[in-house]
């Protein structure tokens, strides 16, 4: 197998155009999980922890630019107060260990529908910034998205960094695991309130062949929540939005979970995490 | 200045080993440096059942590297058949074209390279000729059958006194109950690992092994050695828990292979070879019937189970030994089946037999206390066993009820303030369960050689091995009471068979067995210096008695005036001794008039999220009954882990068969789930064990598969406490309580 290590941008999409089977790497916590389990066997890694271009994040007009290359733990040092649902949902990554070499770009690359960042992008409306050395383009999140661990991104392509605006209002991320820490989603949610425009996000894993978003259950939401009084939140509003939001889930029995499971708790995580960040937006 | 003379025994001192460990100093089997050795890889089969048509093994062979690659058509012959169960298998790696599970290892490459030897594994090629393979239990059950070769001979698979079907018929209240456990494994943290080197016919193993004795022999005997010319050492074990009790193809192979290139050959285990070929807890089924009078005395118990074995061999958990210990009931009646399944063999999984076998008894035992409306813990009382219910004779010590006492008072037990399933706390339903366990002690001979130097240090040499329970320490603390030194001028060599012959560290035989050894060995370095001073006209004890002479840090002295005597260093040196040394050693009674055992009781807290059903065990007191306490902090520390480690196969471990083709789906740590920091609560464990020379010379016993029985029935009597529902298979995941 061969492998390559960039040391810029220009050279990293050079390569990728030159060898497209060479699979790109930043942390590593999918690709080598992929490789130790002998279910991949890529002619080429190639291996963008060298590229300066791509690491850290930049802010302009209320959008964050996360460099692919950077870490779980530096989103949740960096961006938490910006990106709160995003921030939520890398703490529940992994270990310490884990966190500090993943990235948020690795999950989207990989695209497995368990992936812990997919339902905070999909709630916040990120988008993904893709480049080859023909140019590069602009995808909105639900876009990227094109089945079980596939994506829109073109053989040529890397993903250069994902763009999420900064919290317009309150947000929330919960996870269901086998266990407490250290673990693959069962199914996880992720809401956005956008108190500017009075919309909703939504964002649901391991709950279809791909992240997907809720969109009934946002429209719903959106026009029934009483944004302007402030009400305390009615049980039957988040009931039907958690019905809502399990009758967009598509999911599968497997070992980690039933699908009727699956479907129930994805009801449960959308009324509560609806409840929490309901409450912060009347006290806000 | 003279410090305090604290007895070792008892105290609380930091493991001998700890600072290796933390610092990432200790040698483990793995670690173990060898010039030009060679490295191993073990090629797996695809399939879980067939025969291997052809395999083309030339690509392989021409990889860069590569010294030797052998298969079931070019391996030497296997010189004998070692017993069962210390080689777990009748069938030796390599022998046939037979494929019985999935990964079952079809070739093995050796090259220079750990890489080089992976990479040309990658390159041999099997034609396989696909036989129907038997999934799981569920497909194999139909045609379950009584056990028959060497596992059943040392297991017995029945069990009978009075007559329990014509008690049961008669009986006022009956329970009738079927519950599942599942295939887990001892998912240890170090996967085994072996280097051999040969030295003309002399062969030297670094294995991670449990038992070098036991282990030694099995190895000797599939290359037709004499026992002496195979040297086995064992250094630290990174996670036994029975994994490491019996040997594994593995390690024949990786002295196979050193012979076969004459070099040092080095194979360490991948993970998911852990998980398929080394042993595992195997799925159950299990019937208990019980039938008591009204006011709650059982009348009569019927245990069945059946259990997955292997195709070559039938091993029969042996999850019915301990029923007719359990309680004072006249009538039982109780038998073992397996059932032919495509998996590897199972193994001694801590704890065999016990943990899934009163999983079953302990939650039937509270469906009828439910049943009676009694309160479970009184149910157990009510019954209890004074001696031993099979044998008539009385136990060696048995502190049961006192476990009950002080587990209940501790926990805050009180039972019939809430219904099933009433009881709540926010978003939580709050249910407590108990359960008690027990296990038959056993024993092995053991010997320990010990001495005491003129500088004042001491030394023990045992063939035992430290899995991680604190052994070194522990032996080192029992040197120390019995020569009266201080524990910090006592070493310990360990873990080769070239030492004295130690107990395996298996089966909680430690404590007990290698334990009275040191005890016996101490003791008698001690009476040896004692004697000659006491004959030593310049020795300030001269003409004391014996008795009347102790030892204290190091110190001879008078009982009646500690102000008359002298040090260990002060009377080898006039005398010119550099070490006085005994060697200890403990036989087993072979007819004993007592019954040896450890008890443990259970009492846990569960909170469960009332719509999402996640289990999390809040609060768990375990109180156990092991006889004198060696070390309370290697003891807590062991106990709390036993614990937490039966708390994984109750609540989320399993290792789940592809229902079509029965290969693991989740052989990896990724997917079979061990519990984290984040899942474990308060669990305190506590010991009212006392003294007990009746049991072992050196009055302790075993501790380390107590601590495993129990917690899973207490657990799901908590659950049913919780919800008013009653899981009867495990792992008891969300699902099951929707």
């Amino acid at each position: 197998m061969e492998f390559y290590r960039p040391t810029s941008w220009r050279e990293a999409l050079e390569i990728r155009a030159a060898q497209p089977d060479a699979l790109p790497i930043t942390g590593g916590t999918d690709v080598m999980v992929e490789l130790n389990f002998d279910r991949a066997r890529p002619a080429a890694l190639l291996d963008l922890t060298g590229v300066p271009e791509i690491t850290g994040w930049s802010e302009r007009e209320g959008q964050i630019q996360i460099g692919a290359s950077m870490s779980y733990t530096a989103i949740i040092a960096e961006l938490a107060d910006r990106l709160p649902c995003l921030a939520l949902a890398a703490r529940t990554v992994g270990s310490p260990q884990i966190r500090n070499r993943g990235t948020a770009a690795g999950n989207l690359g990989a695209g497995s529908p368990a992936g812990d960042s997919h339902p905070p992008l999909l709630a916040t409306g990120a988008k993904v910034h893709l480049e080859s050395v023909r140019g590069s383009r602009e995808l909105s999140i639900d876009q990227f998205y094109l089945g079980v661990k596939r994506t829109a991104l073109e053989p040529d392509e890397l993903i250069r960094s994902i763009e999420v605006p900064a919290a317009r209002g309150p947000q929330q991320f919960a996870k269901i695991g086998t266990r407490n820490a250290m673990v693959i989603a069962v199914c996880s949610f992720a809401i956005a309130l956008d108190a500017g425009s009075r919309t909703v996000g939504t964002g649901l894993g391991s709950a279809a062949p791909t992240p997907r978003q809720a969109t009934d259950a946002q429209d719903f939401l959106a026009e029934a929540l009483p944004w302007a009084d402030r009400d305390p939140l009615a049980e039957e509003l988040a009931n039907r939005f958690g019905e809502l939001v399990a009758a967009a889930a598509v999911p599968i029995d497997d070992v980690r979970g039933s699908a009727r499971y699956r479907r129930h708790a994805l009801a449960v995580l959308a009324r509560r995490t609806l409840g929490w960040a309901w409450e912060e937006y009347r006290c806000a | 200045m003279t410090r305090s003379w604290v007895e070792p025994i008892g105290a609380n001192i930091n493991r001998v080993e700890a600072l290796a460990k933390v610092t990432g100093r200790a040698v483990y089997t793995a670690d173990v440096p060898a010039q030009g050795a060679a490295h191993a890889v073990q090629v797996p089969s695809q399939i879980s059942a067939g025969r291997v048509r052809r395999i083309d093994t030339r690509e392989a062979e021409r990889a860069t590297g590569v010294l030797a690659v052998l298969t079931h058509q070019n391996v030497p012959r296997w010189r004998g058949q070692p017993a069962i169960p210390y080689y777990a298998e009748s069938r030796l790696p390599l022998s046939d074209d037979r494929i019985h599970f999935g990964n079952q290892c079809l070739a093995l490459v050796i090259a220079d390279t750990l890489h080089q030897a992976e990479y040309a594994a990658s390159l041999v090629l099997v034609d396989y000729q696909l036989g129907q393979p038997v999934p799981n239990l569920d497909a194999a059950r139909a045609d379950a059958y009584p056990p028959t070769g060497p596992y059943p001979d040392r297991f017995p698979t029945e069990h009978r006194r009075g007559d329990a079907v014509a008690a049961l018929r008669s009986a006022p209240v009956r329970v009738d109950r079927e519950y599942r456990t599942a295939t887990i494994s001892h998912a240890p943290m170090e996967p085994s690992s072996t280097l051999a080197s040969w030295d003309g016919d002399q062969l030297t193993l670094h294995d991670s092994s449990q038992g070098v004795f036991a282990h030694r022999e099995a190895v000797a005997t599939a290359f037709g050695l004499p026992v002496e010319s195979v040297r086995l050492i064992s250094s630290l074990i990174g996670g036994g828990f029975g994994n490491k009790s019996y040997t594994w193809g593995h390690t024949l192979l990786a002295a196979l292979a050193a012979r076969v290139v004459r070099r040092p050959v080095r194979l360490t285990l991948n993970r998911k070879e852990v998980f398929t070929g080394t042993g595992h807890m195997p799925a159950m089924i299990q019937r208990v019937r019980l039938g008591a009078r009204r006011d709650g005395t059982l009348t009569a118990i019927t245990h069945d189970t059946v259990n997955a074995t292997s195709p070559t061999d039938d091993r029969n958990e042996p999850a019915i030994q301990s029923t007719p210990a359990l309680y004072a009931v006249p009538n039982l009646a109780a038998r073992a089946q397996v059932a032919k399944v495509n998996i590897g063999t199972s193994g001694a999984m801590r704890t065999p037999g016990d943990t899934p076998g009163q999983f079953a008894v302990e939650c039937a035992m509270d469906e009828l206390a439910y049943e009676l409306g009694m309160d479970p813990l009184e149910l157990r009382r009510k019954n209890y066993a004074e001696r031993h219910p099979q044998s008539g004779k009385p136990f060696s010590g048995k502190r049961l009820l006192r476990c009950y006492e002080v587990g209940a008072a501790e926990f805050g037990w009180s039972w019939g303030e809430a219904e099933p399933g009433t009881l709540r706390d926010g978003n939580d339903l709050v249910g407590y369960g108990m359960a008690s366990g027990i296990r038959a002690e056993h024993s092995a001979p053991a010997a320990a050689r010990v001495e005491i130097s003129s500088d004042g240090t001491a030394e023990v040499r045992t063939g035992t091995q430290e899995i991680g329970g604190g052994t070194l320490t522990t032996m080192v603390q029992v040197a120390a009471s019995g020569l009266g030194v201080s524990p910090d001028r006592v070493s310990i060599k360990a873990g080769d068979t070239d030492l004295p012959q130690g107990a395996p560290t298996f089966g909680s035989m430690t404590s007990g067995s290698t334990g009275s050894a040191v005890h016996l060995g101490a003791r008698r370095v001690r009476v040896a210096a004692i004697r000659l001073a006491i004959r030593d006209t310049q020795s300030p004890l001269h003409g004391a008695e014996e008795d009347a002479v102790d030892v204290r840090d190091g110190r001879l002295l008078l009982r009646a005036d500690p102000s008359r005597g002298e040090t260990y260093v002060d009377l080898l040196d006039r005398h010119g001794i550099g070490a006085l040394r005994r060697v200890g050693e403990y036989q087993p009674e072979e007819e004993s008039a007592v019954e040896r055992a450890t008890f443990g009781a259970h009492f846990v807290e569960v909170r469960i999220d009332r719509q999402l059903s996640r289990v999390r065990v809040a609060r768990h007191v375990g109180v156990f009954d092991c006889g004198r306490v060696l070390n309370e902090k290697t003891a807590t520390n062991q106990a709390r882990g036993g614990m937490i480690f039966a708390m994984g196969g109750a609540l989320m471990e399993q290792l789940v068969p592809d229902p079509v083709s029965g290969r693991l789906i989740t052989p990896a740590l990724t997917d079979y789930h061990v519990p984290v920091h984040a899942d474990i609560g308060d669990v305190r464990a506590l010991f009212v064990g006392e003294h007990e020379p009746e049991a072992h010379p050196v009055g302790a016993k075993g501790l380390g598969e107590i601590c495993s029985i129990g917690i899973a029935p207490a657990i799901a009597n908590a659950v049913f406490h919780a919800t008013g529902k009653r899981v009867r298979e495990l792992p008891i995941t969300p699902e099951k309580l929707l």
